[in-house]
């Protein structure tokens, strides 16, 4: 390209203006007919279809996000988007216009509100995560959420979404009508469930403020325009997304300003914004000003008035404890305000009725599960602070008084130890057994419990009566250090001396006391654990026998008890789990079906209902197994429904997390083997986002580390499919991350050697496929891959044969693989040479 | 000789750029640079490998630090602010791009996703040479390269950008389109001669 001059730019200028006010067709004739000379004409023409050919050039901003893209062109009011025909514009913002509409296809009338984005969005990759979202916010039903029900995109690209129309008044509308204190609380204790909920559905809105929420003529409030929420934690590549996102600044979070992940605290923020504004009707943050660089830094840096200092009529109320709740909900650090809207709500509600702040109150379960959730890295010194809680005297009265009583080992004494014991053993680790983040305490506290009930049999005391109680002590130990499904530490070596131990006390135990089922039961239990780890160091001779056993008892137990469903149901999932995960259809039906009839009793039962979604899950693997995939992807369909329910209703628990993701696990990969990877990946990813969830409040969780690695390693496939190498690489060096780490902390696990031979196979693998693409770092690449493959056949050499992953890849089969791709990188690298 | 405090000279600085003082927004640029650099360089470093850059972020964060200066409030003028974080924003990643071709490492190269088509995938373009096509069309027409700064460093409008440049929304539309799509153009040539 030769170099212009300004003159003849100028008239290139003009020329390629006139070109595109005329009609595409008709450009280049135009063209000929208006320029000067040849080399003009061809030099715009040349630039008209380039303009054609890449029209998004350059239109995402680097900096998209701190101001809106371009108003869309407005459709004109009877115009039609699919059923929709627009009836009036009813508001506009930085993300779009608002259309009312009807659906007025004979078939029936409905009124819905119809956004249209702006053009700022219009990038294939803007249009590809508003698509994704769509689908996502498609799911969220709830009575406080204006429900999203159709979506598309026009000609011209701007994707549209018509959601429910909702009657009433916006919310800052409905307080220029100065409602009452009462008033206000109510409609804000309105808002918090809807909040909550989606929050359990992992999304945030990210942009809560009054024009996003209407309040209807019942007095109740409804949330509008999930249009920026996005999907809750980093996706499957590791990274947080901090993406660039759209948000009012005068409701923002100082994270938001600061360009920071946004979370359910996020909306938490948001939500004491909202508060502090209905309460007080100023804003939190540099009220008046309207220079919006001041707000944003006036966020990050100011603390906000008390709200009772505000001149409303009812600022003595709010003295004291609406304060401090409303300042919980603004605090500058995300982890210091409300867990969740719930906890919010709860204390908004128990300040309105009287009863007592749960946050100045907590009984001492509430306060350990505080404590816990706070405290993620425990030390030992809180740990005693909670001890020394639960017993209030417990504790501090045997250790005050152990050298007074040294000799006279009152009964009294024994018996209350025991009673605390006891209480730790059960009350309070059943309390924090399934928060994410309680691991560590976990350990302690069980540990703490068995040390008491140690000294206890030590000193004497009738010890059979101690057997049972150091039996559910020593199980409870080997949990926490090994176990399947249940968040645990790693190890075990430690957790098979501990059941073992369990197993010697509980028979003695049921020896004793012939007649008492509750014996045989906690036996069962016990045998059940230690299977597992049988299983996890893949001594499959133990596990036999040791199931075998397993079969006798709920068998036996069943028979006593011939109207006991739930025991009816446990013999049958003792031998169906027996003939093998998902190894035989028939056990796995009966089963279902068992556990259906003990549902119907125990409706509400969570340890019931988790079995029947786990029954669901077993039935998947068996219709997968004969080759049935509509059937197994509906099994696993079902189990997804249950375990998202369950952590919904608990979304502080860690167990049906991983449940869900043990379901979405073995629903994608169904999906990949069917060919549906786009399915695939979207189960995977939100997978992998759980455990990340997971492993980001527990870092002492083992087991949610071990499956995030075979997950990534799983996923890995799916991932080429959409040709995204680099972050196949990514991902598999990630997995490489913890397995090692989790070889490094129980060299005795099965799983975790398996798959770290794995990872390493597939790494070398993804090198050589970016290998063969030639190039100038082929042969680095080809270098790269042969050290992967060496690494890998070290790993898995050296693991029994007849070890396998669940679908039936073996060590063997992966080093006869691992051999023959390190030969071909060998013949590679000598051609280079 | 007296001795100036920087502070004092980012405040003269600011407000001989709001008095549109030739080559203040150049010294502004100056003077300001090399720490809101060290912020952005130090949040880079943090980064992962092959992971776009959040723009928004590092200037928001480098910014805010401006601002939360005792002499911040000298930033009211909006339209002021985004055309020096465009300013900045460009010099950051031009650097860092500079800075990861001489490492000459293969993964890692920071590529912004300039355009992309459906079908196609995102394509990336080197930011580096993005900044030198810029600079030959600042030669052609710098009001042109203002608007391509503005636009995709900065993050304006067209209607925000004409506020700027004190120019009409549609004169800057027009000149944004004609800009941009030269850019295109110079880019994919630059690429057809390397590929030769």
């Amino acid at each position: 390209m030769r170099p212009l001059t300004s003159e003849e730019w100028g008239r290139i200028r003009a020329l390629f203006e006139g070109a595109l006010a005329v009609a595409a067709p008709e450009r280049q004739s135009w063209i000929d007919r208006h320029a000067p000379d040849k080399s003009v004409a061809s030099e715009v023409y040349e630039l008209i279809s380039c303009y054609e050919q890449w029209p998004d050039f350059l239109e995402e901003s680097a900096a998209l996000g701190l101001v809106a893209g371009d108003v869309p062109v407005s459709p004109p009011v009877g115009r039609r988007l699919g059923p929709w025909r627009l009836e009036r514009e009813i508001g506009r913002g930085g993300m779009g216009v608002v259309w009312e509409a009807v659906r007025d296809d004979q078939t029936f009338r409905q009124r819905v509100a119809i956004k249209i984005l702006s053009a700022g969005l219009q990038s294939s990759s803007g249009i590809a995560r508003f698509v994704e979202e769509r689908q996502i916010l498609a799911n969220l039903c709830h009575p406080g959420i204006a429900r999203l029900l159709d979506g598309g995109s026009m000609e011209d690209g701007s994707p549209y979404l018509v959601m429910e129309y909702v009657e009433g008044e916006r919310l800052d509308e409905w307080l220029a009508h100065s409602p009452s204190l009462g008033e206000r609380l109510r409609v804000f204790l309105s808002i918090c469930p809807a909040v909550e909920y989606a929050h359990r559905h992992l999304i945030v809105h990210g942009d809560l403020k009054p024009a996003n929420i209407m309040v209807t003529p019942e007095g109740e409030a409804m949330l509008l325009d999930f249009g920026v929420a996005r999907l809750l934690g980093p996706g499957l590549d590791g990274l947080t997304r901090t993406r660039t996102r759209l948000f009012s600044p005068r409701f923002a979070s100082p994270e938001q300003v600061r360009g920071q992940p946004v979370t359910t605290a996020t909306d938490i923020h948001a939500l004491g914004v909202l508060l502090y504004l209905m309460l007080t009707e100023r804003q939190p943050y540099a009220s008046g000003s309207e220079d919006t660089l001041e707000v944003m830094r006036a966020i990050c840096s100011d603390e906000p008035a008390t709200s009772s200092s505000a001149p409303v009529p009812w600022r003595k109320a709010l003295r004291g404890e609406l304060d401090a709740i409303v300042l919980q909900c603004l605090r500058k650090d995300p982890e210091e305000r409300y867990r969740s809207a719930h906890d919010l709500s709860e204390d908004i509600a128990a300040w309105r009725d009287g009863g007592p702040v749960r946050a100045h109150r907590p009984g001492w379960v509430q306060r350990a599960r505080k404590l816990v959730r706070r405290n993620r890295a425990l030390s030992a010194a809180i740990m005693l602070a909670v001890l020394s809680m639960i017993g209030g005297s417990g504790v501090a009265f045997w250790q005050a008084h152990q050298a007074r009583q040294e000799r006279q080992r009152a009964e009294m004494r024994f018996q209350q130890v025991k009673r605390l014991a006891h209480s730790v053993l059960f009350d309070l680790h059943d309390a924090i057994k399934d928060l994410p983040g309680s691991t560590a305490a976990r350990r302690l506290l069980v540990q703490e419990a068995l040390e008491y009930l140690r000294e206890l049999e030590a000193t004497g005391g009738n010890s059979r009566e101690l057997d049972s109680e150091l039996a559910a002590a020593y199980m409870r130990v080997g949990d926490v250090q090994a176990s399947l499904g249940r968040a645990n530490t790693g190890d075990s070596a430690a957790a098979m001396q501990s059941q073992l131990n369990a197993r010697r006390l509980a028979v003695s135990a049921a020896l004793a006391n012939p007649g008492d089922e509750r014996q045989t039961q906690q036996l069962r239990e016990i045998d059940i654990r230690l299977s597992e780890v049988y299983q996890q160091q893949g001594d499959t001779r133990a596990w036999g026998e040791l199931r075998a056993e397993i079969n006798k008892i709920s068998a036996g137990l069943a028979a006593r008890h011939p109207q006991d469903r739930k025991l009816r149901f446990l013999a049958l999932w003792d031998r169906a789990w027996t003939l093998g995960e998902g190894g035989n259809l028939g056990a796995w039906q009966n089963t279902l079906s068992a556990a259906r009839d003990a549902l119907a009793l125990e409706p509400r039962d969570p340890e019931s209902i988790r079995y029947l979604a786990r029954c669901y899950r077993n039935l998947g693997d068996a219709y997968k197994n004969t080759g049935d995939r509509a059937s197994a992807l509906e099994s696993y369909r079902q189990a997804l429904a249950i375990d998202d329910k369950r952590a919904s209703a608990e979304p502080a628990s860690a167990q049906p997390k991983m449940d869900l993701y043990f379901d979405l696990v073995a629903s994608g990969w169904e999906h990949h083997d069917a060919g549906h990877e786009q399915v695939a990946v979207v189960e995977f990813e939100r997978a992998a986002r759980l455990l990340r969830q997971i492993c980001a409040s527990d870092p002492d969780d083992f087991l949610a580390r071990l499956e995030l690695a075979k997950l990534l390693i799983t996923a890995a496939p799916s991932w080429q499919h959409f040709r995204r190498e680099a972050e196949v690489i990514d991902r598999l060096r990630e997995a490489l991350g913890y397995l090692e780490w989790a070889r490094a902390r129980d060299p005795n696990n099965l799983d975790a050697r398996l798959h770290h031979g794995w990872a390493l196979s597939e790494l070398g693998d993804a090198w050589a496929r970016r290998a063969a693409l030639g190039g100038l770092q082929a042969s680095d690449r080809w270098r790269e891959a042969a050290e992967d493959y060496t690494k890998s056949l070290a790993a898995l050499s050296g693991i029994p044969a007849g070890s396998r992953f669940d679908d039936g890849i073996g060590p063997g089969m992966l080093m006869d693989r691992d051999t023959g791709q390190l030969a071909l990188c060998r013949s590679h690298l000598e051609r280079v040479r | 000789m007296e001795m100036r405090s920087p502070d004092a000279d980012i405040t003269g600085l600011i407000r001989a750029w709001r008095e549109d003082e030739p080559g203040a927004l150049d010294r502004l640029m100056e003077a300001t640079y090399p720490s809101m650099k060290d912020i952005a360089m130090q949040r880079l470093r943090n980064e992962r490998a092959g992971h776009t850059l959040q723009c928004t972020a590092l200037v928001n964060e480098a910014c805010l630090r401006l601002i939360r200066h005792p002499n911040g409030r000298e930033w009211k003028d909006r339209t002021h602010f985004f055309a020096f974080a465009a300013r900045v924003m460009r010099g950051i990643l031009v650097d860092y791009g500079r800075a990861r071709r001489t490492a000459k490492r293969d993964a890692g190269q920071l590529r912004v996703a300039l355009y992309s088509r459906p079908g196609e995938g995102a394509t990336d373009a080197d930011v580096v040479d993005l900044n030198d096509a810029l600079d030959d069309l600042e030669k052609l027409n710098a009001v042109q390269s203002c608007v391509v700064e503005l636009r995709y460093f900065g993050g304006l409008s067209i209607e925000e950008a004409a506020e700027a440049l004190d120019l009409s929304s549609s004169t800057v539309k027009r000149d944004w389109l004609l800009a941009k799509t030269w850019l295109r153009r110079r880019l994919l040539e630059g690429r057809a001669a390397i590929d030769q």
